[in-house]
C-alpha cells in the first residue's frame, strides 16, 4: 500500500493505541462491526465543543458511517459500535484552512485565469500534511498561485481515504486587490470580457432563433404549396422561443418530411473569464473572494463592483502588524459583509496602540471566518494562540470559536456537512488535550470520517 | 418655521446666484462621478438652474464665523462658507445654515483656500490616481495637515480625497512635455524641425480650407504622420496645450523663450533659478514659473553674467508680471520640485506654505505669496475654475489654520476636500498635541515625543520589582 500520499502515522502504533485504551475485546467487536453494512463509532469526549450548541462536558458523540448521529450525555449504542476514548481529551470540528497556498509550487503569474483551479497544482503524493493535520486542519481551500485573478480555488481533505480528499473541485474564485493600481484594470476588464462573452452567445442564440423562425415558415410555405389538400398539420406557428430555454423537441408539430429542430449550439465561451460569466449571470454557489491589503483597497474594490453590484463576492482581510480596516468596519458592516481575515492582533497605523480588527467587525455586524496568517508551519501552529489573544482582547469565546469552525465552512458554502458536532454533520473532529483557547494544547488525534486517521506519537507527545 | 426660512433662504440663494454671479460655475453641468469634465456644450445649450440639477441627496457642509481669505478677493472677517455638494454654495454674514449641513466652527481662525502643490509624489499613485491611491494613507493625512488639498500627480491634478475615491481627478493632461537633453546637440534642432513641419502642415491646412471654397476637389494635406510627438507640437502650435520644460540657467531659459516667441507656445518652466537674470525677456515670452525660493546655487565665476540662486527669485519675476508658484526642493529619488516623502529633502511634504514663506523673505507681499501656492498655481496648472480660491461656484476645498498661513507657528486646525472635512488635527495623531488649545504662547509638551504612541508608553511596567 502506498502510503506516501497520505498522512503518516504508524498502524502499528494506532493499533497498539487503541489496545491500550479500549481492551481487547472491543477491537475485536469493531473489527466485526467494520463487516457490517452498518459501522458506528462512539466517542467517548471530555469535553465536546459543538460550537452551534452548548459545550458539554464528559459527552459522547455516536458516528454511523462517517455522520454524527447523537451527541449527548450518556448516550445508548449498540454493542458491536468502535469506541474511541477521549475523556481527557477536548473534541471539536476540524478546522478548515480556507485560503492556502500549502504545498503548492511557487507561480509570479498574473492576468485573468478563471480556468485553472487549485487542484490543477496539487500532486498529492508530493505534499507532507504533517503540519496541517497535526495542528488541527481536516481540510484545505488551495487557492491558485499568481496574483491578479489565478483561478479557483479547490476544497480537498487533508488527510483520509484517496476517495473521499476531494470536498469541492471548484469554489470560489480568487480576485487579488492588494495592488490597485494593476489588479483594479484586470478585474475591470475580466468583467468587460465576461459581459462580452455573454453578449456573443446572446447573439449567436438570436441569430439562431431567427434562423430557425425563417426555415421554418419557409417549410411552412413549401408544406402549404406542396399538400393543400391534405390539411392534417396544424397551422405550426413558429414559437419564438424565451432565450434562456432550450429548443423542445418537436415544440413545432412540422409536416412529416422536416427534421427535428437541431439543438441551440453556443459559442465557446472562453475558459479563462468562464467563472465571471457565471458570476454575473448569478449561477447558485459561484462567488468572488476578493483579497485585500489595506481599507483603502476596499473602496477601490468596491468602486470597480460599482457597476456589478449583484456579483457575490466575499472579501478577505490581509490583516498585517499595522492594520487600518477599522476605517472600513462601519462600512462593511452595513453591508454585513462575511469577511475572511487573519486572526491578529495589530496596532492601528502610525501608533502603537492595539487594534483588534476582528473583534471590531464582529461588533459592527460583519461575520468573521479566520484563516492562518501563512502557511509557514509557525503561523498553522501559532492560529489557536493568536486567536486566544483576540479573546483577550475583546472577542467572545464563542464568536472566536465559531470563526475557526463553522464560519470557514460557512465561507466555501459548506457548512451543512462540516464545521460543526451536530446530527447529520460529517465526523471530522480533531482531538486536544486541552482547551481550544489554550496555547499550550495540542492535537492528538484526528478522525475524519469517524475514523480516526492521525495520532500524535509519543515523542512528539512529550516534546 | 423653520421650512418657511428655508425656502425663503433658498430663494435668496437663488436670487444671489443669478443677480450677483451670472452663476458661470454653476451654469455648468454636473461632473460625473469621477470629477471629470463632460464634454463641452454649445454655449446656447440653456443652463439648468441650480436648484434643479438631479442630485439624490444633498450634501451641505459649512465654515462658519472665519476669517475668510478668499485669495481672489477680499478678506472677509467673521464670514460663513456655505457648501453644497462639495462646491461652494454662498459666502456672506448671517447666512442661515441648512439644519442638516455638516459644520464646523472656524471662530478667530483663518480660512484659506486648499493649497495647490504643481507637483508631488507620494500621495496618489502615478497617473491614474483613481485607480490605485491609498485614500487612507499616512502620507495624504501629512499633506492634509500641511494644508495641500489639490496635487499633481504625473501629468493629473488630483485632490486629496481622504476616504472616499469620488470627485478625485480635477484635471488630466495638464501639460505637454517639450525639451531636449543638454547633452544632444541635435536635440533643439530636432525638436525645431519637428515644430516647423507641424507648422507648415497648420499653413497648409488653412490655405486648403481656402481653396475648398472654390475648389471643390481640393486636397486636404496628409495628416496620418501626426501621431505620438507631432501631435504634441500639433497642440501646442494650435495654443490647446501649455509646455512643461525642466530649466534653471539663464542660457538655457533664453533659449527656450525664443522658442516660445518664434512658434507662440505657452510655456511653463520648472526650476527656474536664475530666472531672475532674464525674468523681463521671460515675461515677454509669456513664461510660467515653478520655483524653489529656498534654493541655493551658488554663482558660477566664470561667466561674465549673473549667475546662481538668489532667494528674490519670486519677487523679482512677480514684479516683472510673470505668474509664480512656489513648490519645495523634492528629493533626490523622486521628481525634482516636488513635494514628496522620500529622500533628504522629503520632509518638504509638510512644508509647502513655508516655501512661499521664503518668498516673502525675499521680498514677496505676503498676499502674493499666498497666491504662489494656491490660485496663481491653479491657474498655471489649468485647474483655477475649479480651485485656488475661495469663489462661489469653486470645489470646497479649504484649509482653517490657527494663524496666519505663512507663519511658522501656524498648523492647520482642519482641512476640508469636496466639502468634506479630510483632516482633523484633534483626531488625527499628527499635531493633536501641539499648542491644543490654540495657545501660540503656550510652553512645549513636557512629555517624551511622539504624544500619539499613547500616553505612558515610556513609562516603566509598574510592578517589576526592580530598583
Amino acid at each position: 500500500m502506498n502510503l506516501s500520499g497520505r498522512v503518516r502515522f504508524n498502524p502499528l502504533l494506532r493499533f497498539m493505541g487503541l489496545l491500550a485504551a479500549m481492551g481487547v475485546a472491543l477491537t475485536v467487536s469493531s473489527a466485526q462491526a467494520r463487516i457490517d453494512d452498518e459501522k458506528i463509532v462512539v466517542v467517548k469526549a471530555g469535553r465536546i465543543i459543538t460550537v452551534t450548541g452548548e459545550e458539554i462536558d464528559g459527552g459522547d458523540i455516536i458516528i454511523r458511517d462517517g455522520k454524527i448521529e447523537l451527541v449527548g450525555k450518556r448516550l445508548e449504542y449498540p454493542a458491536g459500535a468502535t469506541v474511541v476514548d477521549a475523556s481527557s481529551q477536548t473534541v471539536m470540528p476540524g478546522l478548515l484552512n480556507a485560503f492556502s497556498r500549502f504545498g503548492l509550487p511557487n507561480y509570479n503569474r498574473s492576468g485573468v485565469h478563471g480556468n485553472y483551479t487549485g487542484a490543477d497544482h496539487v500532486i498529492l503524493s508530493e505534499i507532507d500534511f504533517e503540519p496541517l493535520v497535526s495542528n488541527g486542519y481536516t481540510a484545505v481551500a488551495w487557492c491558485p498561485p499568481g496574483g491578479g485573478i489565478p483561478g479557483v480555488a479547490s476544497v480537498y481533505r487533508t488527510a483520509g481515504a484517496d476517495d473521499l480528499r476531494v470536498l469541492d473541485a471548484q469554489n470560489y474564485l480568487l480576485v487579488w486587490m492588494t495592488d490597485p493600481s494593476g489588479d483594479k484594470g484586470t478585474l475591470r476588464g475580466a468583467l468587460k470580457q465576461a459581459q462580452a462573452e455573454i453578449d456573443k452567445v446572446e447573439k449567436a442564440r438570436k441569430d439562431w432563433e431567427e434562423k430557425q423562425k425563417k426555415e421554418a415558415e419557409e417549410a411552412k410555405k413549401k408544406a402549404e404549396e406542396a399538400g393543400g389538400e391534405k390539411k392534417e398539420g396544424p397551422p405550426a406557428p413558429a414559437e419564438p422561443k424565451p432565450a434562456e430555454a432550450k429548443p423542445v423537441e418537436g415544440g413545432k408539430s412540422e409536416p412529416p418530411n422536416e427534421e427535428k429542430p437541431k439543438e441551440f449550439e453556443p459559442p465557446k465561451i472562453d475558459p479563462a473569464h468562464q467563472p465571471l460569466v457565471d458570476l454575473i449571470q448569478k449561477k447558485a454557489g459561484v462567488k468572488a473572494l476578493i483579497v485585500l491589503g489595506s481599507a483603502s483597497d476596499y473602496l477601490h474594490a468596491e468602486d470597480v463592483l460599482d457597476d456589478h453590484k449583484e456579483l457575490a463576492h466575499n472579501y478577505y482581510l490581509r490583516l498585517g502588524i499595522s492594520t487600518d480596516f477599522h476605517l472600513v468596519a462601519e462600512q462593511l458592516g452595513e453591508q454585513k459583509a462575511f469577511v475572511l481575515a487573519h486572526g491578529l492582533i495589530g496596532r492601528f497605523p502610525q501608533t502603537v496602540n492595539r487594534n483588534n480588527p476582528v473583534a471590531l467587525l464582529i461588533e459592527n455586524g460583519c461575520e468573521v471566518a479566520l484563516t492562518p496568517g501563512s502557511d509557514s508551519t509557525f503561523e498553522l501552529e501559532q492560529y489557536r494562540t493568536r486567536l486566544a489573544d483576540q479573546v483577550r482582547a475583546g472577542l467572545s469565546r464563542a464568536d472566536a470559536i465559531r470563526a475557526i469552525t463553522l464560519n470557514p465552512w460557512k465561507f466555501i458554502g459548506m457548512e451543512k456537512k462540516f464545521g460543526s458536532i451536530e446530527k447529520g454533520k460529517t465526523a471530522d473532529l480533531i482531538f486536544l488535550d486541552g482547551d481550544v483557547l489554550d496555547p499550550a494544547a495540542r492535537v492528538q488525534r484526528v478522525m475524519i470520517g469517524g475514523e480516526v486517521v492521525w495520532e500524535r506519537d509519543e515523542r512528539q507527545a512529550n516534546r | 418655521m423653520m421650512a418657511m426660512g428655508m425656502v425663503r433662504l433658498r430663494m435668496l440663494f437663488v436670487g444671489l446666484l443669478i443677480g450677483v454671479m451670472a452663476a458661470p460655475a454653476l451654469a455648468q453641468p454636473r461632473r460625473g462621478r469621477r470629477g471629470e469634465q463632460p464634454p463641452p456644450t454649445p454655449p446656447s445649450a440653456p443652463a439648468p438652474p441650480a436648484e434643479e440639477e438631479e442630485i439624490e441627496e444633498e450634501r451641505w457642509f459649512a465654515v462658519t464665523g472665519g476669517i475668510v481669505h478668499t485669495v481672489s478677493g477680499p478678506v472677509l472677517d467673521g464670514a460663513t462658507i456655505l457648501c453644497r455638494n462639495g462646491r461652494v454654495f454662498a459666502i456672506g454674514n448671517n447666512l442661515q445654515v441648512p439644519e442638516d449641513a455638516e459644520s464646523v466652527d472656524a471662530t478667530g481662525l483663518h480660512v484659506y483656500p486648499g493649497l495647490v502643490a504643481v507637483r508631488s509624489s507620494g500621495i496618489h499613485s502615478g497617473s491614474s490616481p483613481e485607480d490605485g491611491t491609498d485614500v487612507y494613507s499616512f502620507n495624504m493625512s501629512l499633506a492634509l495637515a500641511a494644508g495641500i488639498t489639490t496635487a499633481v500627480s504625473g501629468d493629473v491634478a488630483a485632490k486629496l480625497t481622504y476616504g472616499t475615491l469620488d470627485d478625485m481627478i480635477v484635471r488630466r493632461n495638464l501639460f505637454e512635455s517639450l525639451s531636449w537633453s543638454s547633452r544632444d546637440p541635435g536635440g533643439k534642432r530636432r525638436v525645431r524641425e519637428g515644430l516647423d513641419r507641424v507648422r507648415q502642415y497648420l499653413r497648409d491646412v488653412a490655405a486648403w480650407e481656402e481653396d475648398k471654397r472654390r475648389n471643390p476637389d481640393a486636397k486636404e494635406p496628409d495628416n496620418k504622420w501626426i501621431r505620438g510627438q507631432y501631435e504634441s507640437y500639433l497642440k501646442l502650435l494650435k495654443g490647446d496645450a501649455v509646455a512643461v520644460i525642466d530649466a534653471n540657467n539663464a542660457h538655457e531659459l533664453l533659449q527656450y523663450c525664443e522658442l516660445a516667441d518664434t512658434y507662440g507656445i505657452r510655456m511653463v518652466v520648472r526650476g527656474a533659478y536664475e530666472a531672475w537674470a532674464v525674468a523681463p525677456r521671460m515675461s515677454r515670452a509669456g513664461m510660467a514659473a515653478i520655483i524653489t525660493p529656498r534654493q541655493r546655487v551658488d554663482e558660477d565665476p566664470q561667466f561674465n553674467r549673473p549667475t546662481g540662486s538668489t532667494i528674490e527669485n519670486a519677487r523679482i519675476l512677480h514684479d516683472h508680471g510673470m505668474r509664480v508658484a512656489v513648490t519645495p526642493v523634492g528629493s533626490l529619488f523622486g521628481p525634482g520640485y516636488s513635494i514628496s516623502l522620500g529622500g533628504l529633502a522629503g520632509r518638504d511634504l509638510l512644508h509647502l506654505a513655508l516655501e512661499a514663506a521664503f518668498a516673502v523673505r525675499g521680498g514677496l507681499s505676503n498676499d502674493d505669496a499666498v497666491r504662489t501656492v494656491t490660485i496663481d498655481a491653479a491657474r498655471i496648472l489649468g485647474i483655477d475654475d475649479r480651485v485656488g480660491s475661495i469663489e462661489i461656484g469653486k470645489d470646497a476645498d479649504f484649509v482653517i489654520t490657527d494663524g496666519d498661513l505663512l507663519h511658522y507657528m501656524t498648523l492647520a486646525r482642519w482641512t476640508v476636500v469636496n466639502g468634506r472635512v479630510a483632516y482633523d488635527k484633534e483626531k488625527e495623531g499628527i499635531y493633536s498635541h501641539i499648542r491644543p488649545d490654540g495657545d501660540v504662547n503656550a510652553p512645549p509638551p513636557d512629555d517624551y515625543w511622539p504624544r500619539r504612541l499613547g500616553e505612558d508608553w515610556h513609562k516603566p511596567a509598574p510592578s517589576s520589582g526592580q530598583p
